[in-house]
């Protein structure tokens, strides 16, 4: 039974920059666990994999792009309509470091 | 050691004593910026200093939907750096998204290579012969950047998605000076391979370096720092310096050393702890399911092996065994492509009119004097080979001694003119009329009766200066052997009066 | 002059090349329509008759440059709603969500293109369970889609807006996307045909992501031969994405009449016939089944073990990569930031995202968190990944042994009554146990219709093939449409 905790709930919306209500973390508490339980089933399913076999290293090659520079133009639209702007930067709370 | 730090140690723990007692412990780890046409997953220009997000298109903007697409060119710059150190490729490595939230990072990850990079176990020799391990390197995409105001940052994303290498050196470097030639090697390696301009002061080159420090004899690591984006060789050293210092005055005092991130401050030279750092944050690694595998295939591999140019430490040793230079005069030279390129270029054009060794001397001195003052660039060819070799052949010859060639090539770089115009101008050929130099010989020691009996009594050192002022009277014309051997003759004349 | 009202796409492009329908009048006839009847429904995120009927004008001049060069047109004059999910430079692309209420795209999706090259007019912006994430359309902050048929009934998701005009007949085609069966669940759920390429056949560049190696754009259609049309347009190598198959796609329009069914080899999974599934779809899905048997097709029964670990396996990797997909809506440079005086960085995030982000979209992203943190990706994710390679080979090893296509309900149950599902996100994930398999093994599958149930809901029938099969597949849905045509074309009383 893979119950998550009020504070594993709390740790992960803050891993996805969320902010919950305290309603919501109940509500996300009671449904993570349940789906998560529900996961568990996994466990029960044999594997017959090799240790050593990884899914990423079974897909295909990627494809390469030849190295040549191309204009886009899309930063005007881009910057007209972002949230807030200033010159062609993007403007954000000072960043504290 | 470099005792000029601003460090105020309470322990009175010299560097000497200090290096009695405990070992330090450096790792670098080196961002270095590939210098492609085009970003690494898309089309976008890599241009420094473009206007605030001028080069982005929506791949690198992080908009909806957009997905990324290998760029191949920093593929093979990649395997050079690699072959370059010694490093195992690895046939097939994965990209894989490292996910935290910042401005400069537009999609909320960075593609970079977590647990299967594309190559390992490199290593670099220092100059002391010392091997350093690196223990892997792998392909990433850089973050944008931000600048900060009082009230508000900016985030301009041109440099989002620059291809890096990031190369990680195992913690065996002991000093400061060591990680100062590391990084100066693997800089040179960068640049000889022409995959990088390697230039910190830019960004195409930064280090971070992780600190530590144990007890002299134990085997077990102490707790390291971090110290982040040191943007020159020099900073690189007395930060490490600097921090060598803090950790061991804490040790002494019998506190502990925080695991922290910092920032070297140049001015006050001292690191200071980066505020919003969290203790190891979390970036659930997973493989990035928009791209396949990185495939290095043998063929590819080996293409990329044919082009490689001689290395530095390749070069070096050719040049003491081919040209007979001296260790440190090889490395010097080797330091960049274009000077030992430049130095073989003098070598051929003198034609054996100098010595290879003569001609290094030249370089190592004059010349690299000239282009640093003059902050010369490679490209902008300042002072020809063609005229250069002219001036070192005419004091092969004898028609002008060491001392007036150094002026000569003083007036060269001033005014653009070549070395026999300057020569002939300014009546600079060498005098060997053994006559005239005897008779100015004769009147130097009639006007200095004592340096002579000094000479004669034993006091050889005065020779010296004896020539000197012959030297001087001829404004450096006669040439210096046959003054030597006539000052010798005459004070050796057994006419001596009683 | 004949009117374009119920004409399958394909006839509305021959007519239109060959002058005998004029596009304009194509247009403004489905741009009434739509305007009459998308709030009946709720199908659209955004609809608006001018903007439409102005970018119509625009492929109309396009259409009439190509007729006079000959240049045949595939699509010509034919009407596409697209899914909110899909940019189209110009146009608002929200995904159903608050976040991007107000986000206009600044590029077209590489499929756009490829619609506007063959001719299509772009019908508006259905709605969707935001971010694509929901099997009922109700997630959507736009209010959810009602089903046609009975609009107390959902009308499934996430592309219940594309289903729904597709049935109700306001546009003969709609773009959607199926990661887990947003395609053809709804087909299923509104009586339509809907087709989910196999994985790679049809580019993502332009399909706001939610689980990247899962996601496939496909498309609502009444006539099979629609379904070809459209599919053999949109598919092929696409450079922008890096997952697009990169070999030339085999056509499935040229062959689709072709043969019979003589021969054709069905499988049926005997796992999924037993407990769950509704009584009346199972009675009209084994009716289906003799009909095909009827029309030559031997039937077989297979087992797939590891079939039931589905469910699991695609919720821990769907929403991994979702989680990692939507960490780009930051509100910094696109999309709602709630930024008040004050605020530091960290809020201007968490505030924006949290107001932005419905409560099913956060409940995923909070998972896929969870199952890629520190501690449990070996034991959720890692091992998710290997289950589906499990499930694949066992998708694959049933075609290996000479079985043609594997046939199963689309769905458990008919449309269901809104609100019935909501507050039990499990009960709802289950629904998809039949669809899951085809995106985990990346193999191309449709839902056509088969009749209806008691209540007058459609049931729908789910067909899988093997990977790059489309023709197959295609081919064998027409055939059996060819003889059971009513099914199809029944239509809803709006």
């Amino acid at each position: 039974m893979s119950q998550i905790d009020r504070q594993t709930v709390e740790k992960i919306a803050g891993l996805a920059s969320l902010k919950l209500s305290e309603e919501e973390v109940l509500y996300y508490q009671d449904q993570l666990s349940r789906i998560l339980d529900y996961m568990d089933q996994l466990k029960a399913f044999p594997d017959g994999l090799p240790a050593t076999w990884r899914a990423e290293l079974e897909q295909a090659e990627t494809p390469e792009r030849p190295d040549r520079a191309e204009p886009s133009h899309v930063i005007e639209k881009v910057l007209q309509s972002a949230p807030r702007v200033v010159g062609t930067a993007f403007q954000v709370p000072r960043i504290i470091e | 050691m470099n005792s000029k730090t601003s460090h105020n140690s309470t322990s009175d723990l010299g560097f000497e004593g200090l290096l009695n007692r405990y070992e330090p412990v450096i790792g670098l780890e080196v961002h270095c910026q590939l210098k492609t046409e085009s970003k690494l997953f898309c089309a976008c220009k890599t241009n420094f200093g473009a206007l605030a997000n001028q080069n982005t298109c929506p791949v690198c903007l992080g908009l909806p939907g957009v997905l990324p697409v290998l760029n191949h060119q920093a593929v093979d710059y990649a395997i050079a750096m690699a072959l370059a150190v010694g490093a195992v490729i690895r046939e097939k490595s994965v990209f894989a998204r490292k996910q935290y939230f910042y401005p400069d990072l537009p999609k909320g990850y960075q593609i970079t290579q977590y647990d299967l990079p594309y190559c390992e176990a490199g290593r670099l020799r220092l100059d002391t012969g010392k091997e350093i391990v690196i223990q892997r390197i792998h392909m990433e995409e850089d973050a944008g950047k931000s600048i900060h105001g009082d009230n508000a940052s900016y985030v301009d994303l041109n440099r989002a998605g620059i291809p890096l290498l990031e190369i990680v050196s195992a913690p065996e470097l002991s000093g400061p000076q060591e990680a100062y030639d590391y990084l100066k090697k693997l800089r040179a390696i960068a640049r000889y391979l022409d995959i990088s301009d390697g230039n910190l002061e830019e960004g195409s080159f930064r280090c971070d370096a992780n600190v530590s420090l144990r007890p002299l004899g134990s085997q077990a690591f102490g707790v390291r720092t971090e110290i982040k984006n040191l943007n020159s060789f020099k900073n690189v050293e007395r930060a490490i310096t600097y921090e060598i210092f803090r950790q061991a005055d804490i040790l002494e005092s019998g506190g502990l050393v925080k695991q922290v991130t910092l920032l070297f401050d140049a001015a006050s030279g001292r690191t200071q702890v980066m505020r919003s750092k969290e203790d190891s944050p979390d970036y659930r690694y997973v493989p990035d399911p928009d791209l396949g595998l990185l495939y290095l295939s043998q063929e590819r591999v080996a293409q990329v092996k044919s082009r490689i140019p001689e290395l530095p430490e390749g070069k070096s040793l050719r040049f003491q065994t081919e040209f007979g230079l001296t260790e440190a005069d090889a490395r010097q030279l080797t330091e960049e492509k274009e000077l030992a390129a430049y130095f073989e270029a003098l070598v051929a054009a003198v034609q054996g009119k100098v010595t290879a060794k003569i001609v290094a001397n030249w370089i190592l001195s004059e010349y690299l004097r000239e282009h640093n003052t003059r902050h010369w660039t490679w490209g902008q060819q300042d002072l020809s080979v063609e005229a250069f070799a002219e001036l070192l052949g005419l004091l092969g010859d004898g028609t002008i001694s060491g001392k007036i060639a150094k002026s000569v090539f003083e007036e060269m770089v001033e005014s653009g003119a070549r070395a026999p115009a300057i020569i002939h101008s300014k009546g600079l050929v060498q005098i060997t009329d053994k006559d005239e130099i005897k008779a100015m010989v004769q009147r130097v020691l009639e006007a200095y009766p004592e340096q002579i009996e000094q000479y004669r009594s034993g006091k050889h050192k005065v020779f010296g200066f004896l020539v000197g002022q012959v030297l001087k009277a001829s404004q450096g014309r006669y040439n210096p052997g046959l003054v030597n051997d006539c000052l010798k003759e005459a004070l050796h004349e057994p006419a001596k009066k009683d | 002059m004949r009117e374009p009202f119920q004409l399958p796409a394909r006839e509305i492009a021959r007519l239109t090349m060959d002058g005998s329908l004029k596009p304009e009048d194509t247009a403004n006839f489905y741009a009434r329509r739509t305007e009459d009847l998308h709030q009946v429904c709720n199908t659209h995120t955004l609809w608006d008759k001018d903007a439409v009927l102005n970018e119509a004008e625009k492929q109309i001049d396009y259409i009439q440059a190509a007729r006079y060069a000959h240049k045949s047109l595939p699509l010509a004059g034919v009407p596409i709603a697209i899914k909110d999910n899909i940019m189209v430079e110009g146009q608002m692309a929200t995904c159903g969500s608050r976040f991007l209420r107000n986000h206009r795209s600044a590029y077209d999706a590489t499929v756009i293109q490829k619609l506007k090259a063959a001719g299509a007019f772009l019908f508006g912006r259905t709605n969707m369970d935001e971010f694509a994430m929901g099997s009922s359309n109700e997630n959507s902050s736009y209010g959810p889609v009602l089903n046609p048929w009975n609009r107390r009934h959902v009308a499934g998701g996430s592309s219940g807006g594309s289903a729904a005009v597709v049935a109700a007949d306001m546009v003969p085609l709609a773009l959607g996307s199926d990661t887990g069966g947003s395609i053809r669940q709804p087909a299923s759920f509104c009586g339509v045909l809907g087709l989910k390429p196999t994985y790679g056949a049809v580019s993502r560049y332009g399909l706001i992501a939610y689980g990247s190696s899962l996601d496939q754009i496909g498309h609502f259609a009444r006539r099979v031969e629609d379904l070809a049309l459209l599919f053999d347009v949109l598919a092929g190598p696409d450079h922008l994405d890096s997952t697009s198959h990169r070999g030339a796609p085999t056509p499935t329009l040229p062959t689709l009449a072709q043969g019979s069914l003589l021969g054709t080899k069905i499988a049926l999974v005997r796992d999924f016939l037993g407990e769950g599934l509704d009584g009346e779809v199972r009675a009209h899905f084994e009716a289906a089944m003799a009909r095909y048997r009827e029309l030559g097709a031997e039937l077989v029964e297979v087992n797939l073990p590891h079939i039931k670990a589905s469910i699991p396996v695609y919720y821990i990797i769907a929403t991994a990569e979702a989680s990692t997909n939507l960490a780009r809506f930051d509100g910094i440079r696109y999309g709602v930031r709630v930024q008040k005086p004050g605020q530091n960085l960290r809020e201007v995030y968490t505030q924006s995202r949290s107001e932005g982000f419905g409560r099913e979209v956060k409940q995923r992203i909070m998972l896929g968190t969870y199952v890629l943190s520190a501690g449990y990706y070996d034991a959720y994710y890692a091992q998710a990944a290997r289950m589906r390679e499990l499930i694949k080979r066992e998708l694959n090893a049933v075609f290996a042994s000479g079985v043609h296509l594997i046939a199963t309900p689309t769905a458990p149950t008919t449309a269901f009554e809104l609100g019935q599902k909501t507050h039990d996100s499990l009960a709802m994930y289950l629904g998809d146990i039949y669809t899951i398999a085809a995106n985990l093994a990346g193999i191309p599958a449709l839902s056509h219709p088969i009749g209806f149930d008691g209540k007058g809901l459609p049931i729908g029938l789910q067909l899988m093939a093997p990977a790059f099969q489309e023709a197959t597949l295609l081919r064998s849905a027409y055939h059996y449409e060819q003889q059971n045509q009513p099914q199809f074309d029944k239509r809803p009383r709006i």
